[in-house]
């Protein structure tokens, strides 16, 4: 092996493991860590709530249209995702009140979670409900962005559905058992089904130490797994030589077998829990994404998610940030305000057009460029269903990266709301600091484009690299990788093309 | 207690709540708004260099003329295409509620009313596509009222689309050469 592989497959191999860092460490495995972000960000999003449904219904003055869908949403997508996966997970407060009261405990443990034991359906044990909750919510996206009250009663109803859910279900995920957890999160929450296909770019994860170590403790104590029951009061388990006390994975995953962020939440309970101190958190900065490269964990679900991702993306950048007139009346369906009105034709006709485009349209060109590439790369023994779901992987980075560009220029040209909102969060004439006389100013609005074009030419060369990659699993040879990516890398350039146009064109 | 005096209670129990709570935030963001004020002012001062005194233009010296019709929640037209370099006046027209024009990279912004129609006579150095977007709140949809402007010929599109074509190209390439290699040290045929 030359010299200049040997460094870059010992820099592919860099690992941070975060509760090695001695303070840090500690307070990653303290029962107060993750009470202490929730507490935060449920004073925000209290505050996000009652300015929703109390404040003025003009959403560029409202605090919870700016802070919700101008600053959360881009710093999720821009920083959030990228950087640390599923880390807003952590902290999200929406299942925060279902878990104080499943565990009768905000911080402390002195029992197990609760819950009325009713099996969450087998059928349901994967993201389709989080697909079409997510479809649903891009449906109604042109009135939850633009009402302050739908947005205020959506995160409330979203609250009551996590209370509701996680009280009443149990489920059995890849634990083995039967067990009460977070079911809103882990089936329903639209937002945490596309963190968790994007947080798989992300370089930061929970993982174990040793695999091999976990094997070996599964098959010596099979019925006596800390990081799935728990361990502390309740739970069954002593507290021997665990860190700390906490719950079994409300999750439902088992952290000896996770090689892929998507459905770990950080929640940091196996830390606790692990009598071999084999869990912890990884940064490994230069992994590059290797979690898009195990092929028997990509699920069709997954591919969807990636589908209905790209394709709302497009489709926002088109009505929200679009030239045409005739696109936003469609998508303002709820005519003006006040009084609103419900205009059913117009609703037809975007639902239609969105439907069509999510759960068709581009599904089909996968397919078809599935096929092509095939054809030209040369059979393999794979089913056009499996080839299928595994090159609309390649379509993971560039949909985060599409994300990214959309939300830029959100961001940028929308940010100096914030200033005015949070002078005045219910739009009712306040000013709290002195800055009323502040107005709205873009910025850098003539380097947007250029930027988000270079985050999109970014994205696609990332994406045919995955592309690629992903061909050489199915292809024994390299040319036949490479044709099936020439082919599929036609798709790819169109989807960017589509993009450049809409900001560029 | 009425209905009024339990509304004006709560408004202003949320007022001291939210004052008391944003208080730290709010001190270093008067700093940043309040120097941002400063500068806004100063580059005020600087005259844009894209606009071009009225009184100093004649008529015939203006190659192209807009009047854009504003409305909830778009332009008509929503796209004006130019040539590079021409002199272009264009009026906006508010009709139904007071309406703005900013125009992304030149920043040029007017403000209209129904009553008042705005106009600016400016110089397209610039080429390109460029968002013109609404600067007055005007209802649900107002940050999403957007038209653009078309600079012929608009090089940063074509550029970013010929360099996205260059970049997977050159990702290929790269990935046919590296591929090509490790087979060869694989010894696979």
């Amino acid at each position: 092996m030359s010299f200049q592989k040997k460094g870059l497959a010992r820099l592919r191999e860099v690992k941070i493991d975060l509760l090695n860092i001695p303070v840090l460490g500690r307070f990653l495995i303290s029962r107060w860590f993750q009470p202490l972000l929730h507490f935060l960000n449920m004073f925000i999003f209290g505050l996000v709530i009652l300015t929703g449904i109390f404040g003025t219904p003009v959403g560029s003055a409202n605090f919870s249209i700016i802070i919700t869908w101008i600053l959360w949403f881009a710093l999720l997508l821009m920083v959030l995702v990228p950087l640390l996966g599923r880390g807003w997970c952590i902290m999200c407060p929406i299942p925060a009140p279902a878990e104080w009261l499943s565990r009768l405990s905000v911080i402390r443990m002195w029992k197990d979670r609760w819950s009325l034991g009713i099996k969450w359906p087998k059928k349901l044990d994967n993201i389709w409900l989080q697909n079409l909750l997510f479809a649903g919510v891009a449906l109604f996206s042109p009135i939850i962005l633009t009402r302050p009250m739908v947005t205020g009663y959506l995160l409330l109803g979203f609250i009551l559905l996590a209370v509701v859910l996680d009280l009443t279900f149990t489920s059995r995920g890849n634990l083995g058992k039967e067990r009460s957890g977070r079911i809103f999160c882990r089936y329903l929450c639209p937002v945490s089904g596309f963190i968790g296909l994007y947080s798989m770019v992300s370089p930061f994860g929970m993982r174990v130490r040793d695999f091999a170590l976990c094997e070996k403790h599964k098959r010596k104590n099979p019925h006596l797994k800390e990081c799935i029951a728990g361990c502390g009061p309740g739970t069954g388990n002593p507290s021997r030589a665990s860190r700390n006390q906490g719950y079994g994975c409300p999750w439902f995953v088992y952290p000896g077998e996770l090689r892929r962020n998507a459905y770990c939440g950080l929640c940091t309970e196996c830390l606790k829990t692990c009598p071999l101190d084999n869990t912890t958190y990884l940064l490994q900065p230069f992994k590059g994404l290797t979690d898009l490269f195990h092929p028997d964990k990509r699920k069709l679900e997954e591919a969807f998610k990636g589908f209905i991702m790209l394709a709302a993306a497009a489709i926002y950048s088109a009505v929200m940030l679009g030239w045409w007139p005739g696109l936003k009346d469609v998508g303002n369906f709820m005519g003006g305000s006040p009084p609103s009105t419900f205009h059913p034709g117009q609703f037809g006709i975007y639902a239609g057009f969105l439907l069509g485009i999510i759960f068709f349209l581009v599904p089909l060109l996968n397919l078809v460029f599935t096929f092509l590439a095939n054809s030209f790369g040369g059979k393999t023994n794979n089913s056009l269903k499996k080839l299928f779901v595994d090159y609309a992987f390649s379509l993971v980075p560039m949909g985060l990266f599409s994300w990214i560009a959309f939300s830029l220029s959100f961001l940028l040209i929308n940010g100096s709301y914030i200033v005015n909102v949070l002078d005045d969060p219910f739009g009712w004439g306040w000013s709290l600091f002195g800055l009323a006389g502040f107005h709205w100013t873009p910025f850098l609005s003539r380097w947007i484009p250029i930027l988000q074009a270079i985050i999109l030419i970014g994205g696609l060369g990332v994406s045919l690299h995955t592309c690629y990659r992903i061909a050489r699993q199915n292809y024994s040879h390299h040319s036949g990788a490479l044709r099936a990516t020439w082919v599929y890398g036609i798709f790819l350039w169109m989807i960017t093309g589509t993009f450049l146009w809409l900001y560029l064109g | 207690m009425n209905w009024t005096n339990q509304s004006f209670t709560r408004r202003r129990f949320f007022k001291l709540a939210a004052s008391l709570a944003l208080f730290p935030v709010g001190g270093g963001l008067k700093r940043v708004a309040l120097a941002h004020e400063e500068d806004k002012k100063t580059n005020e001062r600087k005259k844009n260099p894209y606009v071009l005194d009225p009184t100093e233009i004649t008529e015939d010296q203006i190659d192209q003329q807009f009047t854009i019709n504003a409305f909830q929640w778009g332009y008509r037209p929503s796209v004006i295409k130019v040539k590079r370099g021409e002199v272009v006046k264009i009026t906006l027209k508010s009709l139904d509620t007071a309406h703005g024009l900013y125009l992304d990279g030149y920043q040029l912004n007017l403000k209209s009313t129904p009553a008042q129609p705005a106009e600016i006579i400016f110089r397209a150095s610039l080429a390109g596509s460029f968002r013109f977007r609404c600067s007055v709140a005007c209802g649900d949809f107002h940050p999403f009222m957007i038209g653009k402007l078309v600079v012929m010929d608009n090089l940063p599109f074509m550029g970013a689309l010929g360099l996205s074509g260059l970049v997977a190209l050159g990702t290929l390439g790269w990935l046919s050469y590296r591929g090509r290699r490790r087979s060869l040290d694989e010894g696979e045929e």
